[in-house]
This record gives structure tokens, sequence and C-alpha cells, in this order.
């Protein structure tokens, strides 16, 4: 009994923590040229209505897989819900306008990729910020 | 038009540096729906705009079901090659594929891009994603206001200009090119010298969209009944109403006025529409209002909308009783005039994947055929004034 109520609980607790993970980071390897990016910019590069800052550096988002954090992570930043954000991306995509980001394996693999290309940001939780990346913006 | 299309991508192809290399990767997307249209009236088939052949039976997968596949490749730092493949049924009932864009596009600054080759002629607010039904709430676009342009494509050139103005995403698109449909019967029609400007600004949730287009235009009929009717217009002496009927001097023009607003809850929209041509086809004006609300993986919508009959093609008083009443006739089953409510359901039941259903209470105007056609045509006049319940279900997915 005793044991099956710790399984309740810990899967319990397991959902909770996907279904609210921590804050997130937009990251960009060390040595990109991209120092920091304004929530606004960040909105328009992930939507694919931006493809280069100001300054004329060309910037390529990475997306997550489909999971809890990518959904956060676009609400957050877009306020669009996963729903929203497919029928968004089918519109632009199918009337030619921008491809969707290309999209990591996992956490690691956004971090190793911002680092391989100097164009590329992803976004990660903050408590996988290390001495690997940059953060440019945090969405909370 | 596809010889230079497949030449194009051999050329791309070809390159030595391709996939994956320099530029990045190509990308495979995908669309499709699956619906069928059920009316209570047997005697009328639901058209989407005479470019499919209209059904005889009374459950129609024709006008709305389409699959389409893009392929994206990107040739250059800031250069790429797309090409979208469609097929739905056409206006002989055949479902074969064609080729819906087949652009290369070229990013000179980040706010300045231009594309060259097969596009998708934009005179409405949603054309670009027309067919992509995934992208909409609705099982169908309202026919009332996209029914008005019978073109898909437009071979030619744009311009995609973004400005920041007060925190405002504006984008101008100006546009030119050609383009040709065949549609029911043996009909065909062309546009040349198309020229265009649109106007798109987004804040935040809102998007506003304004639009002018304007072509040379030639048409011409394949059915029997304008055969008939153009031969003894001729015999009576009546040659200026048969050249105001069909051949190759006509314009058109088209302005629009839309918006979008979506919140995450509630999705609205609207647009007006006006069509003006010198000849061959009627001028109208249109206009949609759509509501809809995000409830979890639902979104119950509602849909009103008309298009009214400004002139229909001639108006030219025929003297000769007989020839009066086809030449009447002939004006009617070219008018669209209807309106509509539609009530309907979208239910984002996986990921990619939507299930729509939809009632729409379509009343065709006095003297019109609406978006349907008889399929009898022993009276012509039988459509006008009838009021058509239609059903629709819809499987609508993206990859």
């Amino acid at each position: 009994m005793r044991w099956t109520m710790s399984l309740i609980i810990g899967l319990a607790i397991a959902t909770i923590a996907q279904a609210a993970p921590s804050d997130l980071a937009i990251v960009s390897g060390k040595s990109s040229p991209a120092v920091e990016i304004s929530r606004e910019q960040a909105e328009r590069l992930f939507l694919g209505r931006l493809d280069a800052l100001p300054d004329g550096a060309v910037v390529n988002p990475v997306d997550l897989p489909p999971g809890p954090v990518r959904d956060q992570f676009y609400l957050h930043l877009t306020g669009k819900n996963p729903n929203q954000i497919r029928a968004y991306w089918s519109r632009l995509v199918f009337a030619g306008r921008a491809v969707p980001p290309k999209q990591a394996q996992s956490v690691a693999e956004v971090k190793s990729l911002v680092n391989k290309f100097n164009d590329l940001i992803g976004y990660i939780p903050i408590s996988d910020v290390d001495n690997s990346v940059r953060v440019l913006l945090r969405i909370e | 038009m596809l010889r230079w299309i497949f030449a194009l991508l051999w050329i791309v192809i070809a390159q030595p540096a391709r996939s994956g290399g320099d530029f990045g990767d190509w990308q495979i997307s995908g669309f499709g729906t699956i619906a069928g249209a059920f009316s209570d009236d047997d005697s009328i088939a639901l058209t989407r705009g005479a470019l499919n052949k209209p059904g005889g039976g009374r459950i129609d997968l024709g006008p709305d079901s389409i699959i389409g596949f893009q392929l994206n490749i990107p040739v250059a730092t800031r250069a790429d090659f797309t090409l979208q493949i469609r097929a739905g049924e056409d206006d002989k009932g055949h479902v074969e594929p064609t080729v819906g864009w087949a652009f290369l596009r070229q990013t000179w600054t980040p706010s300045l891009s231009t594309r060259i080759g097969r596009m998708r002629v934009p005179f409405f607010m949603l054309s670009d994603s027309l067919q992509v039904n995934y992208s909409n709430p609705w099982v169908r676009p309202p026919p009332e206001v996209y029914g008005l342009n019978p073109f898909n494509d437009l071979d030619g050139v744009d311009l995609l200009y973004h400005l920041d103005i007060a925190g405002a995403d504006v984008e101008v698109r100006p546009y030119i090119g050609r383009g040709r449909v065949e549609f029911a019967e043996n009909g065909s029609a062309q546009i040349s010298n198309t020229k265009g400007l649109n106007l798109s600004v987004y804040i935040g949730h809102l998007s506003l969209h304004a639009g002018h287009g304007e072509s040379r235009f030639a048409l011409q009929w394949g059915d029997a009944q304008f055969k008939q009717l153009d031969a003894a217009l001729r015999f009576f002496g009546y040659e200026n109403v048969s050249r105001q009927l069909a051949g190759r001097d006509g314009y058109i023009r088209f302005d629009t006025l839309g918006f979008q607003w979506d919140d995450g809850k509630w999705l609205v929209s609207g647009e007006y529409m006006k069509r003006r041509a010198s000849r061959y086809i009627a001028s109208n004006h249109a206009w949609f209002a759509s509501l809809g609300y995000r409830v979890g993986d639902w979104t119950p919508y509602v849909t009103v909308a008309r298009q009214f009959l400004d002139a229909p093609m001639t108006e030219t008083v025929i003297a000769v009783p007989g020839l009066a009443e086809g030449v009447r006739a002939f004006n009617v089953s070219r008018n669209d005039a209807q309106h509509s409510t539609a009530i309907g359901v979208r239910w984002d039941f996986a990921r990619s994947m939507a299930l729509k259903g939809e009632y729409s209470r379509n009343r065709i105007e006095k003297d019109a055929w609406g978006t349907f056609f008889p399929t009898s045509f022993a009276d012509p006049f039988a459509l006008g004034g009838k009021t058509v319940h239609l059903y629709t279900l819809s499987l609508d997915w993206v990859f």
C-alpha cells in the first residue's frame, strides 16, 4: 500500500514537473556574433518573420522536439498554444513564406549545434545552462 | 511552364554542393484533406468555383479533398527553391498532380526578398494558403468571397519588403505575372499583365490586410449552352453581345480589405472583396465574418458570408424573345450570388491533425446558381431562390 502511494505521489510530482518546466533561456554558442536579442526580435525569429539581426547577422533558430518544453517556450514567448503554433506554421510553410526551425533531438544537441554553427540559436531550460553556451534572453 | 520548372529543379539538384552541405538541408513537408460534402438536395452539386467537376452522388469527395507535397531546397547562403506539387479533383473529374509553387527566393537583406517562378495569385487575404485547410478553422474558406477569384497560379515575380512602423510589422508586396486556369466543361481563362500590391500589418494578435490587383483577362467557355447561344447571337446580329461573353479583351480588378484576430482563445476574421470585370464574367462584391472560440482542443465557430451581383456579364436588351431568354439563362448560370451561415467545430485530436464538421445553410439568390451546379440542365432558373443545407466532414493534416 505504502509502495503504491509513493508511486502515485511520485507520478504526480513527475507530471507536475513535466507540465511546468523551469524557466527557459535562448542561447547561442560562445563564439556566436549574437550577444543579446530583445524579446520582440526573439519572437519574430522563432516565428519565421525575421532571419537576421539589425546589424545584418543571419540568425537561424533551432527547435527542441515536440513536448512540454517546446510548448512552454512558444506559449511564453509568442502567446500561442501548440495547436495555434502548428496552424500558424502550416500557413507560413505552405504559403512559401518560411521554413520552420530545424529540430534538435535533445537539449544536449542544441548546446552542441549552437557551438558548431555560429548562426544558430536555441532554447533550453535555465537549469541546463552551463559554460558551453551564452544566454541571449531569459524567457520566464 | 512545367518544362522550365523541371529544368530549374534539375539545375538545383545537379549542383555539386547540395543537401546537408554549406547551405542547409532539404525540407520535405506536406498537407492534405479528405472531406465529404453532403447536401439534402440531389438536384444540385457543390463546386469549388467550377474548378472541379461537380459531383453526381449525394456525398461528394471532390470539392474539398486535396493532397500536397512541398520541397524546400537551399541553393545558396540566402537563396532557396520551393516546389509544391498538389493534387485535387480537376474540372474533368481527374486527380492529377499540378505544380502549385515553384519559385526561387533570394533574400537580399533581412527585410527584403524577391521570388521568381510560380506562385499563387495573391488577390485575397488567405490566397497563399487557400487549400491548406489545416491552417484555417473552417472546412473551406467562405466560397462567397473565395469563389470570386478562379485563378490559382501566378507565373511571375514578387517582392516582399518588411518594415517596422511603431512596433507594427508591415509587409509590402508588389507582384507582376500571368496565369491560366481550366474549369468545368472545357472552359479556360487567362490573366496576363497582372500586377498588384498587397499590404499586411501585424500588431500583436491582430493582422490587417489590404490588396489591389488588376489584369488583362481572356476567357473561353466550352459548354454547349454557350456555343448554342453564341451561334444564335451572331445569327441575329448581336455580335456585340457575343463579344461581352467571351474573348481576349477583358480587364479585371480585385480589391480586398480584411482582418484576423487570434489571441489564443478567440478567432475572429472578416474580409470584404470587390471584383470588377469589364466583360466575360460578372462584377460582384462579397464579404464574410467569422467567429471562433477555442476550448482546449475544440474550436466551435460560426461564419456568415454573402456575395452580391453588381453587374451581370451583359445588360444589353435583346429584342428577339427566345434569344433574350437564352442570354438571361446564361447570365443566371454565371451568377454565384448567395448568402450562407455556417456553424461548425474543429477538433485538434492529434498533433498536426484536425477533424472538422460543418453545417451550412446556403440561400442562392434569385437569378443565380450560387456555388452550386444543377445535376440536370432542364431548367436553368430552378436553382435561383433555393435554400441548400450542406453538411461537410473533413479530416485535415500537415506533416
